[in-house]
């Protein structure tokens, strides 16, 4: 008896396979995307290997990033031998699978008289009897739910990419002007209305309103990067590149000052990130949260204001008069500011100067796993 | 026609393209989806698409978006001086006019949506730059782009006889809605490397020096890995050529002073006019030119 998973004979389960080796890996596959692969399947002339690829590539990937991703996710799934493992992946990529010859069987099934079927080639690629193989793309990714965020490697940005649109949607949305009339309905917008009335030759028959606009308000996120948390700026920066680009919000990182790294996060190339490497690595000697809370409400007061949340990524650890702290806090409090403490550690920070501010702080959040940063979506206001 | 000789016929309308661009384009006429194009400005995103049309020997039809774009804009609008027309010489009794009348095809003016989906002939419809217009918009694209048909309440449902071929295009200046993606191919479309760039400049400046247009080429292809608020796509790679041919030059100047006069059709922004400095030309400029000299 043949004890082989009929996942890997059958060409139609192992496309399915491939769907879930992406989806497994952060590329949104549902069922018309896994019929879209088929399709182009049976659409390409006999097997052409790079036209497929190219084809699927564009049928799955929706931004830059899965954009970049994708040649190597398909290596991994179809042609495993080419990886040389430098980046881990979820998932388990199993033995070789041909898709040349996936594409020849494919449509030998579908009744294709001009396809080959599958031969020995197809057989010399399956997984012996007993021998692992990928069944569904089998995902490992809950694994990484508890993974410390210091273990982390490049591919577990997908997590952060979904933790920041799970953030946008709580994010409250707030008109951007207020109304004194009645902020439900609109106010006539001449311009439009004179605009559309020279279709009915000057007389305004259909006005045109104005309805009020709603915005989500973008977090402001400071990071500390002093020694004590070099181990986890790094991928706390990461998430803030995250949350810039989802979000737009404005990324400052602090130690003994603090300092807009925003627009740094938002490029990319080599000089930038050897600029951001030189902002953060340079740090290492001591913390002044105080000091640069205040710094931070003397030079950028526009982005402290209302129904603004502050993310502030911290151990506590403040070589300012534990009391300036408080202060500071006020300050930002006054102003209608809603601050999100983030520990590394599993408990709030217990230094002299967290412990006198308690009360002015909305939510401490463990930050030191996925499962943990996940949390936050949940606890914003 | 075969995805090589789509690349081919996109070669002969003047766009370069490399395989894996000409495929998805291949497979995007072929099994009928919408194709959203993403990357820098100045990449060549809306040239594909006048490119594809040429190619397919087809009509352009060209949706430009904005922030507040409307579907009077952008699908259809009803001609109201031709309907109160028609009232009121109804009711003079010089025609009869019924309601259901007001709202049929003859008072309907097309805009670009609906003309591509009633073009009797398969046409290319480009959707230019669709992250500068409104998430409603991109939200009413939908039913266009999934099923090639536009609801009318007035009048009903319009579907393409002919669906056409569909090319969006983002710069990604905002995100794009995941319903949207979802219905569309996609492609990112990078920078060129230089042998493609070479090849682009060459068809679309052919009288320009070859050794020119290779320093040129290396010389662009080094500043943009500089670090720059605004790389220069291809199209600014294509202006400094022909400015640089217009003053006669048959290769780069020694004088970073004279190369300097015209980096405006280089670099936009004041920024980095001020970043690339002239010992920064000068060398950026030795670059491109020991490059070209050994061939590299």
């Amino acid at each position: 008896m043949d004890a082989r998973p009929a996942a890997a004979a059958d060409p139609l389960a192992r496309v399915l396979a491939f769907g879930r080796h992406l989806r497994a890996n952060g590329v949104p596959v549902g069922i018309p995307e896994q019929q879209l692969l088929l399709d182009m399947l049976l659409a390409c002339p006999p097997p052409q290997h790079t036209l497929v690829k190219c084809g699927w590539r564009a049928a799955v990937c929706r931004d830059h990033r899965q954009w970049r991703r994708f040649e190597e996710l398909f290596d991994a799934f179809w042609r495993p031998g080419r990886i040389t493992g430098r980046v881990r992946r979820v998932g388990r990529p199993g033995a070789g699978r041909d898709l040349p010859q996936l594409v020849s069987e494919l449509r030998h099934d579908t009744g294709d008289e001009d396809a080959t079927p599958a031969g020995s080639s197809a057989a010399a690629t399956r997984p012996e009897p007993g021998e692992p193989v990928a069944e569904g793309g089998a995902s490992r990714g809950e694994a990484l739910l508890d993974r410390p965020v210091d273990s982390w490697s490049g591919d577990d940005q997908a997590q952060f990419e979904q933790l920041a649109r799970r953030l946008e949607r709580r994010l409250r949305r707030q008109l951007l002007r207020r109304q004194r009339v009645d902020p439900s309905s609109g106010q006539l917008d001449v311009r439009a209305t004179l605009r559309a009335s020279l279709a009915t030759g000057g007389l305004p028959l259909a006005p045109t309103w104005r309805r009020p606009r709603s915005t989500a308000r973008a977090p402001l996120v400071l990071i500390d990067v002093s020694r004590s948390m070099e181990a986890r700026a790094a991928l706390y920066l990461r998430l803030a590149r995250v949350l810039a680009e989802v979000l737009g919000a404005r990324v400052y990182v602090f130690h003994t000052h603090l300092l807009s790294v925003g627009e740094l996060l938002r490029r990319t190339g080599q000089r930038a990130g050897e600029r951001l490497k030189a902002a953060t690595a340079g740090f290492g000697s001591g913390t002044r949260i105080a000091g640069c809370l205040e710094q931070l409400l003397a030079t950028a007061r526009g982005q402290v204001g209302r129904a603004r949340t502050l993310l502030l990524f911290s151990d506590g650890y403040d070589s300012d008069p534990p009391e300036q702290l408080a202060v500071q806090l006020t300050r930002l409090r006054a102003r209608g500011t809603r601050i999100v403490w983030l520990h590394p550690g599993a408990g709030p920070p217990e230094s002299r100067a967290v412990a006198g501010c308690v009360g002015l702080i909305d939510r401490f959040v463990r930050a030191d796993n996925v499962a943990s940063l996940q949390r936050l979506a949940e606890v914003l206001p | 026609m075969d995805a090589d000789e789509l690349r081919e016929a996109l070669q002969r309308a003047g766009y370069v393209s490399d395989p894996a661009l000409a495929g998805t384009l291949w497979f995007a006429g072929r099994l009928e989806r919408p194709l959203l194009v993403e990357g820098e400005a100045g990449v060549g995103k809306t040239a594909l698409a006048h490119a594809w049309a040429a190619a397919l020997q087809r009509p352009l039809i060209r949706l430009q978006c904005y922030e507040g774009l409307d579907l009077q804009h952008a699908a259809y609008e009803w001609n109201y001086a031709k309907q109160l027309l028609a009232i009121r010489l109804s009711e003079d009794g010089a025609a009869p006019a019924g309601l259901a009348d007001l709202f049929s095809r003859d008072y309907l003016l097309e805009r670009p949506l609906l003309a591509a989906l009633a073009s009797p002939r398969p046409c290319v419809l480009l959707i230019d730059e669709i992250d500068r217009a409104d998430e409603a918009f991109e939200a009413f694209l939908l039913e266009t782009l999934g099923e090639f048909q536009l609801s009318i309440p007035e009048f009903g449902t319009v579907r393409a006889t002919q669906p056409p071929a569909v090319v969006l295009t983002s710069n990604g200046t905002r995100e794009l809605s995941d319903a949207l993606r979802r219905r569309c191919l996609y492609h990112y479309l990078d920078y060129p490397d230089a042998a493609r760039e070479t090849a682009i400049v060459r068809q679309a400046v052919p009288g320009a020096a070859g050794r020119l247009a290779e320093q040129v080429v290396d010389f662009v292809q080094r500043l943009r890995r500089e670090d720059l608020a605004k790389s220069p796509g291809i199209a600014e790679t294509l202006d400094w050529l022909r400015a640089l041919a217009a003053l006669g030059e048959q290769q780069l100047p020694d004088d970073p002073e004279r190369l300097l006069q015209s980096f405006g059709c280089l670099l936009k922004t004041r920024e980095d006019r001020f970043q690339i400095d002239a010992e920064r030309v000068r060398r950026l400029a030795a670059g491109a030119r020991n490059a070209a000299s050994s061939g590299v």
